[in-house]
Parts: structure tokens; C-alpha cells; sequence
């Protein structure tokens, strides 16, 4: 007998999961995390069943799970669990700190971009506005659209490098 | 879509800029593929920072294109200026600075802040200056008259004998003279003259005394005649003058009053100059030019000369002699009018 389709959703995220926290945490610690996400989405977004929607919603409470370890073994100096009411879900009341965090990375972002050639600065401006690759292809003139996608490709990836590698702050 | 294909679209996962099927292609991928979930996760913190409007605005801001933007004028103090145009400044700061230091210092010549207006002189002569002392007063041989009986009228009936020829001597001496003036000193280019006023000797009407008048002013007078040089020379009073001789009359008061100097003319006295006197400055009549011989034989002036201003008229018709005009009293208040004194000159031009 099969999965239904949310389930084998879930399924594939978990082992997506496991496998990130993995290399990140210790293999307990990482089967603990992902248990943790699914636990949430089926708890709390229950009604969620399309990969469209719990994709993102999944890599948003791994990220912020991943904070909250790294924080409290920071404050402890051990990696422990963590209880299913410390996971800060998407929320607009940020703490000073992520405001802080989230300043800053947008004041590096400026920087870098600021920097970028004159083709990445105005495809990175098309796609600010809210242009789709469709639309950004028409206006800069490209012969395909694929063109477009190496384009951008091309300029995340200075992007990325002028930013240190990394979208957070280099460690 | 291949897997590079895939990961092509991870740059519009973060900005949104995927459509729904590139969306759902990329989350396939995703599912499928560990690299691209893990990716898709180091896209996280991206996609988070420009779901803000605020840091979208801020980040566009930074990729707006200073050629696509209007450029704002700029001030002039930050506008680019030609080096030559500050060596130029700078160098005439230098010069500017080097002369104000080290020019000469320039002291300006006084200014008169007061302004000095000529003072009114007297009139000076051209004639020479220096003149003999004056004579002491009283010095002059008066006929001093005897003590004469006090009788109503000299002359008149019961005088005595000796008194009567007294008075004819004086009266033969007097009109020897004629009308002229009462000669002082020495005979000489100096005379001084002093004369009590007869009542009725003169045409006009002079401040008469009338009871214990002070002294006449003394006034003296010289003659001069114009030499063949030019200069001036005195001369006798009672020298006859050449046919051409020039001349002029230059009186001298020792102290301040009013001089009037008359001719004498066939139909009468007209006056010629009027002059106010200061003490000790020569005045010389007539002030230009010179006297000269009209053919009419002697000229005759009248000078009165009185520390008071007198009533002369400028012409008294039908005046020839002096003798037997009654003048008037002028009404006296408080003291005595000072006696003016009176001055007869001839010059003695000779008749043609």
C-alpha cells in the first residue's frame, strides 16, 4: 500500500532534512531537528499538503531551528534539544537581535550590489521590481531565456562571492 | 529541466522572481536532489531579507544607475575649478600681500581742517612806508595871542589899541593864506595841520562843540609826485608843480576816525574820497591814479578828518568860499562832540 501524497511529501523532506542537519550536527541531534519540522508542519500546517507550500515552510523552520540550536549551545556550550515552543516560527515581531542581523545583511547586500557590472546591477533591479525571467528577457533583449537563467546564475555568484560566500555574516 | 537548469533558477527563488511552474520545478528538483534543498536553504536567509519592502527600496537604491538619474546641480564650492585659475588667485593673494607688506609708507600731507579765510587788510600804500617822525604836538609856532581884555566884541568900540592891530595882523596873515590850512611844523614833505572849525567855515555840517570840546585828531599829510622813474617823491606843499606833474596826497592819522577829502571846484565842493582811517596806516587819495594839472591853476581840496563819522555830502553846489556858510549845530547829547579837524591842501598846478 502506498504514501498519500503529503506523506511521501514529508517523507522526502525528512530524509532532506536529516541529511542537512547531518553535516551540520551531530547525527542524533540531526534526526531530533527533523523530527522536530515534521512534527510542527503536522501539528501546526496540517492543512498544507502541496510541495509548493510546505517546501518553503519546511526550509523556513529548518533555518530557524538551526539558529536556535546554534544559540543555545552557544549559551551552553552543549548541543541539546530543543523543546518544540522554542522554535520561532516567521513572525514580524522580530527580536533587536534579528532586526539587527537583518540590517545588517541588507546594508551588505547594498554594498555588494553596489559593486556588481552594469548587466548584473540592471538584472538585479529587474528582478527586485518584481520582472519573472520572461519579462526580464524581453527587456534586456536575450536570445533565449536560458540566457537569462545563466545571467543571473552568473551574478548571484559574484554576488555571493562579494557578499564573503556566504548571505549571512561570514563567520 | 536538467539539474544545472535547476540550479539556474535558484537566483530567482530568493528575489520571487519564479514563475509557478519554474516554482514547482525548482521544489521537485528540491525534493529530489540533496544539493539543491540544501541550497535552496543557504537561499533562506536572501529570501527573508527581501520579503522587507523596506530593504527592497534600499537595495534598489543602491542599483539605481547615476547615468539614469537627472544630475542634481552641483554647488559651486564643490564644481571643478581650472588650476590655472587657483594658481592665478593664489598667486595675486601672494602679491596682494607682499606689497601691502613692504611698500613704502606714504605720509599724506596735512590737511587743513579749518578753513582759513583771508582776513580783510587794510589798505596798503604803494607809496614809501617809512615817514619822519610827526612833530610833537603844540609844537607848531602858533601866534600865541596876548591876554586880551574881556570885551564883548573884538574889535568893536573901547578896544584897546593894541589889541585891534593883534587882530588885523592876524586877519592880514590869514587871508595872505587864503583859505588853506593851518600849516604845522616845518616846511618840509611832513606837515601837520590842526584847525579848530570856525562856526560857519564850512559848506556841510561837522559834530561842532559847544562847550569844552576835546582836542582835534591829529592827521598829517604828505605830497608826493610821481617822478620821471616812477617813483613817488614828497614834495613841498607850497612848491609849485609842473605843468605834467602827477600826485597824489597820502594822510596818516595817529589815532582811528573818518576821513573826508572835498575839491574845490568852480561850481562848488564835491567830494572825492572818504576813507575810515586806522591809527598808523597811510592812505593815499586818489586810491588810483594821481592827480594832474586840469589847466584851471591850483587844485584846492578840504579835508576834514573826525573820530566820529560826519554828514558830508557828495556834492555841495555853489559852495566856492567857506567863509560865511553858517552850519548847523548838530543837537548834542551828553558830552561834547569831538572838534573834527580840518585840512586846506593846494596843489599848485600852474593856470594855462
Amino acid at each position: 500500500m502506498g504514501l498519500a501524497p503529503r506523506e511521501e511529501l514529508l517523507e522526502k523532506l525528512r530524509e532532506r532534512i536529516v541529511r542537512f542537519a547531518a553535516s551540520r550536527l551531530e547525527r542524533d541531534a540531526a534526526e531530533d531537528l527533523a523530527q522536530e519540522v515534521l512534527m510542527l508542519l503536522h501539528e501546526k500546517y496540517s492543512h498544507l499538503e502541496r510541495l509548493e507550500d510546505l517546501l518553503p515552510l519546511s526550509l523556513r523552520i529548518v533555518r530557524f531551528k538551526m539558529f536556535a540550536v546554534r544559540r543555545k549551545a552557544a549559551r551552553r556550550g552543549e548541543y541539546s534539544q530543543v523543546s518544540i515552543e522554542d522554535i520561532p516560527l516567521p513572525d514580524p515581531d522580530w527580536t533587536p537581535l534579528d532586526y539587527v542581523e537583518h540590517q545588517e545583511l541588507v546594508e551588505r547586500l547594498a554594498r555588494a550590489m553596489g559593486q556588481l557590472g552594469e548587466r548584473c546591477r540592471r538584472l538585479m533591479r529587474l528582478k527586485l521590481e518584481g520582472r519573472t525571467f520572461a519579462e526580464i528577457q524581453k527587456i534586456m533583449g536575450a536570445g533565449t531565456i536560458n540566457t537569462i537563467y545563466t545571467w543571473d546564475h552568473r551574478c548571484r555568484q559574484r554576488l555571493l562571492e562579494l557578499m564573503g560566500g556566504d548571505w549571512r555574516r561570514p563567520q | 529541466m536538467k539539474g544545472d537548469e535547476i540550479r539556474k533558477l535558484l537566483g530567482g527563488y530568493a528575489t520571487g522572481t519564479l514563475t509557478p511552474e519554474e516554482r514547482a520545478a525548482l521544489f521537485a528538483a528540491a525534493l529530489e536532489d540533496q544539493q539543491v534543498f540544501e541550497a535552496l536553504l543557504e537561499e533562506e536567509p536572501l529570501r527573508e531579507a527581501l520579503e522587507d519592502p523596506g530593504a527592497r527600496a534600499r537595495l534598489l537604491a543602491a542599483l539605481e544607475d547615476p547615468a539614469d538619474k537627472p544630475a542634481a546641480p552641483q554647488a559651486w564650492y564643490y564644481r571643478d575649478v581650472h588650476p590655472g585659475i587657483i594658481a592665478g588667485a593664489a598667486a595675486a593673494v601672494i602679491l596682494i600681500t607682499l606689497v601691502v607688506t613692504y611698500r613704502p609708507v606714504r605720509t599724506a600731507p596735512p590737511v587743513n581742517v579749518v578753513a582759513q579765510t583771508e582776513l580783510p587788510q587794510p589798505w596798503k600804500s604803494v607809496l614809501p612806508g617809512e615817514l619822519p617822525p610827526l612833530a610833537p604836538f603844540g609844537a607848531r609856532a602858533v601866534p600865541k595871542l596876548p591876554d586880551a581884555p574881556k570885551l564883548p566884541v573884538p574889535g568893536g568900540a573901547g578896544t584897546p589899541q593894541e589889541v585891534r592891530d593883534t587882530i588885523d595882523k592876524l586877519v592880514a596873515q590869514n587871508s595872505a593864506d587864503g583859505p588853506g590850512p593851518v600849516v604845522a611844523g616845518p616846511a618840509g614833505a611832513v606837515e601837520m595841520a590842526r584847525a579848530a572849525v570856525r562856526p560857519g567855515a564850512l559848506p556841510f555840517a561837522p559834530s561842532l562843540p559847544v562847550s569844552a570840546p576835546p582836542a582835534p585828531p591829529a592827521l598829517r599829510y604828505t605830497i608826493l609826485r610821481k617822478l620821471p622813474s616812477g617813483e613817488m617823491a614828497s614834495v613841498d606843499s607850497r612848491q609849485p608843480l609842473g605843468p605834467s606833474d602827477e600826485t597824489v596826497i597820502r594822510f596818516e592819522a595817529v589815532e582811528a576816525g573818518y576821513l573826508y577829502v572835498l575839491e574845490r571846484s568852480a561850481d562848488g565842493l564835491r567830494r572825492i574820497a572818504t576813507e575810515q582811517v586806522e591809527p598808523s596806516v597811510a592812505y593815499t587819495v586818489p586810491r588810483e591814479g594821481t592827480f594832474h594839472n586840469e589847466g584851471n591853476g591850483p587844485r584846492e581840496f578840504q579835508v576834514m578828518f573826525s573820530r566820529e563819522p560826519q554828514n558830508v555830502p557828495d556834492r555841495v553846489l555853489g559852495v566856492v568860499a567857506i567863509a560865511g556858510q553858517p552850519a548847523p549845530a548838530r543837537p548834542v547829547s551828553g558830552s561834547p562832540p569831538a572838534v573834527p579837524t580840518l585840512l586846506f591842501i593846494t596843489l599848485r598846478y600852474p593856470a594855462r
